[in-house]
């Protein structure tokens, strides 16, 4: 009786064997043969979480399968990016992350990856920062920040919401194309700076614009530092409009490890912009205060080549000290 | 006022007053159980609140969240481990109290505190909305770096035992926290060459293994058949609103004061809101000897805390759109889903959904008062379950409270290390101290490095840390917190001789 009971318990433990075979022998065409597992470094309702769980809905119409949601939260995302990069390249595994975190992640080795570890699907929506300073703040606009800060370098302080995140990009661009140097200050959280703008502790911040708009009528908005207008406060110019080449959006991609087989990479970068092109989807995108912005495997890979020298540059200047 | 009657009449609404119970019997439920969180119950509870009218999703969320609260109590007192952090200073009187077989006394005050330090938070809420909103952006980061010295001193009520090992224990607990990326500029700290110890030892599963762990172990150990004798005493409810109504209305006013405003506080949370009030009843009292062994005043001060802490959190929340604490974080990323901002239009462009919601917080107490009521009969009967059935259950679910929150398997390692450590070295002191040192520790650090940015800026670390007339006396009651009682002592010992 307990020879038996062995013997069972040995076929039991080697049937995922046969199973792991049968998988292995999956004809490229149908692929997607099973749901595709996504990785959401961040914590279940998250803006990450909300945004991929929308593309869900819409996803199984273009792709043919649904999403499986894995949330792998920590060290501001780079957790789950790093688990990614340890995934089998098959297109079965994926991710949803942030630029430019990731790259500046890999920089300052919080992550165990680098951005060549990956291919880039999409870029579905934005965030960016606008400019601002507290409502009693002398500087009204951005030339009397600037004239402020060259009369007395380092004195003027600028929050930023987190560190090693877009607005570090920001800051170093606006320091070096304004040619002026102020003290950054890293909080760690938006919603932690915007008390400080709020209550006057520090003199100007890079303020994500979800964030800005519930306090629009208690802040000065000096410039948008993306290449567009907002919409939503038409009259707030962008720093390039102003002089300036000043742009740091955070993207909302979707990516997955290097070297997908064949046509897989093309496949997913299909089905995703048939979501993006999609109405509904849009609208409930709008509605849930994602910005919209499109960009293509290909279009992203430039961006990522673009940004990952700026990333080890102001790395390099602000953070080793 | 006619929006707060309109949001009252809808927060009334049959289907409401259905969805509210059903959040508060889920809210004791969660908050019961050890490493389950009101956070973590909201944040799953959001997705499905999409699909609901904004004033209906929010009334359900604002529900869990004053039962979720109130829940971590249960297990605080019954078990002697901290359904939730913010319940971690009731263990100190309630489980004594569950020890000499008072248990249901420690539960009826703990739900009574509970009720009432929730309301007294949303009338103050209600109250004070907008001169509270301005209030809390005055408090900088200076600010809240020595109100966590002053909550550091706390250590000196946490450890009447041995306060040398206690000093220790706080400062390896702000050491552990000091794990992970840097706050300041995201650098890996401490890690060792191991990647994972990147993400940082999380506050959660390092108080389940400190709390949970350790009483698991100390249950096996002490070897009884029942965790406490059980005893229905009669006329426990009378003897207990007497007995607050008579001794503890000064205790639960200021622990609600307190917690109100450290909830206004956006960042610092419901643990630091009870252990100042916890703190603070103790300093007051006039036989503090009585505290950590039982005594009343010490559970109301910690439950009325942490749930007037909810009344006080929201009031950044919806007038800024700066959440006073993670729970709060949840509720606002809810509302803009809906395309609701917060912030200072709120209350003009959608004060129907905002009304709704404090008026559905007040209803909700009055309901967890009724369903505590019977939750609580129900609750108690843990204590008539064999220890050989409740230490391996607490086991299994604190494993799985601690790896729900990430996902993450280091965060089981450091449960499975800080409970064999608690146990073994924190026996006589308790893990209180240590857990003090963790919940303040990574606030403490962040504030002081902020500070120290803005300082650098102005040229003056004196300016920007020290001369503000809040760090001021801020400086000045932790000073005499930790000087008064030395020279209180010598003199009165001058006056004996």
């Amino acid at each position: 009786m307990k020879k038996l009971l062995m013997l069972l318990i040995a076929i039991a433990l080697m049937m995922p064997v046969f199973t792991e075979g049968s998988q292995e022998t999956g004809t490229e065409e149908q692929y997607p043969e099973e749901n595709v597992t996504v990785i959401v470094p961040y914590n279940a309702g998250g803006g990450s979480d909300t945004i991929t769980r929308l593309i869900d809905n819409y996803l199984e119409e273009y792709l043919g399968k649904n999403l499986n949601f894995v949330y792998r939260a920590g060290a501001g995302g780079a957790v789950g990016i790093s688990e990614l990069a340890k995934s089998k390249a098959d297109a079965y595994t994926i991710a949803a992350s942030n630029l430019p975190h990731i790259a500046l992640q890999s920089l300052l080795g919080s992550g165990d990856f680098d951005t060549d570890d990956f291919d880039f699907i999409c870029q579905m929506a934005v965030t960016y920062p606008i400019f601002v300073t507290p409502k009693n703040s002398p500087y009204k606009d951005l030339a009397s920040f600037i004239a402020a800060a060259k009369k007395s370098p380092g004195s003027l302080t600028i929050g930023l919401p987190g560190a090693a995140g877009n607005t570090l990009i920001g800051f170093g661009q606006f320091m070096d194309e304004a040619d002026i140097d102020c003290t950054l200050i890293n909080y760690s959280g938006g919603s932690d700076m915007l008390a400080a703008v709020l209550g006057s502790q520090i003199d100007a911040a890079f303020s994500a614009i979800n964030m800005t708009m519930s306090n629009i009528d208690d802040m000065n908005l000096l410039a948008v530092a993306f290449t567009e207008r907002d919409e939503k406060i038409p009259d707030v110019p962008t720093f390039s409009e102003l002089g300036f080449k000043v742009s740091c959006p955070t993207s909302r991609i979707y990516l997955a490890p290097a070297g997908l087989p064949g046509e897989r990479l093309q496949i997913l970068e299909d089905a995703f912009r048939k979501v993006y092109d999609n109405p509904s989807y849009a609208e409930a995108a709008a509605k849930a205060a994602f910005i919209s912005n499109w960009m293509g495997h290909d279009e992203l890979e430039a961006f990522v080549d673009d940004l990952r020298p700026q990333a080890a540059k102001y790395i390099e200047k602000y953070y080793s000290k | 006022m006619g929006l707060l009657i309109d949001g009252l009449l809808v927060a009334l609404q049959p289907y409401h007053l259905v969805l509210m119970s059903f959040g508060i019997i889920a809210g004791i439920v969660i908050g019961t159980l050890p490493g389950l969180t009101a956070t973590m119950a909201t944040a799953l509870l959001v997705p499905f609140t999409f699909h609901m009218d904004p004033a209906t999703g929010l009334v359900l969320l604002g529900a869990i969240w004053c039962a979720g609260v109130y829940g971590g109590a249960n297990s605080a007192i019954l078990l002697n481990i901290p359904g939730t952090p913010s319940s971690f200073t009731t263990t100190l009187d309630g489980y004594p109290l569950t020890r000499k077989g008072q248990a249901d006394r420690a539960l009826f005050t703990s739900l009574f505190a509970s009720v009432l330090g929730g309301i007294f938070g949303v009338l103050i809420l209600i109250l004070l909305f907008a001169p509270l909103a301005k209030l809390s952006v005055k408090f900088g980061k200076a600010e809240y770096f020595w109100l966590c010295v002053f909550g550091l001193t706390a250590i000196s009520t946490l450890t009447t035992k041995n306060p040398v090992k206690g000093i220790l224990a706080c400062a390896l607990g702000l050491l552990i926290g000091t794990i992970g990326l840097s706050p300041i500029d995201g650098t890996p700290r401490f890690t060792f060459g191991y990647r994972p110890m990147v993400q940082g030892i999380a506050l959660i599963p390092a108080l389940i293994g400190m709390f949970a762990l350790a009483q698991v172990f100390q249950l096996i150990k002490r070897d009884e058949r029942y965790i406490a004798e059980y005893r229905q005493n009669s006329g426990v409810i009378r003897s207990v609103v007497g007995y607050m109504a008579a001794k503890c209305k000064v205790v639960f006013l200021r622990s609600s004061i307190i917690g109100t405003f450290i909830g206004i506080l956006p960042g610092a949370g419901g643990a630091i809101a009870s252990i100042i009030a916890y703190n603070e009843a103790k300093r007051w009292d006039k036989h503090p000897e009585k505290y950590g062994t039982g005594a009343i005043e010490g559970i109301v001060a910690s439950e009325s805390a942490n749930n007037a802490m909810i009344g006080g959190a929201c009031i950044p929340m919806m007038s800024l759109g700066i959440p006073g604490a993670p729970v709060a974080a949840v509720i606002m990323g809810g509302l803009l889903a809906h395309g609701i901002t917060p912030g200072a239009k709120l209350l003009v462009e959608s004060g129907d959904v905002a009304y709704t919601f404090i008026a559905s917080l007040l209803v909700s107490n009055i309901l967890l008062l009724i369903i505590g009521y019977f939750m609580l009969k129900l609750t108690s009967n843990i204590l008539r379950i064999p220890t050989a059935f409740i230490a391996p259950a607490v086991l299994v679910l604190s494993t799985i409270g601690a790896f729900s929150m990430r996902n993450s398997m280091l965060d089981l390692v450091a449960m499975l290390l800080l409970g064999l450590f608690a146990f073994y070295f924190l026996s006589d002191t308790g893990p209180a101290p240590m857990a003090l040192g963790l919940v303040l520790g990574p606030i403490a650090e962040e504030a002081l490095g902020v500070t120290l940015q803005i300082a650098r800026a102005k040229g003056s670390v004196m300016q920007a840390l020290v001369l503000r007339p809040v760090s001021l006396i801020l400086i000045v009651m932790s000073i005499l917190a930790i000087v008064g009682p030395i020279v209180l002592q010598r003199v009165f010992r001058k006056e004996v001789t």
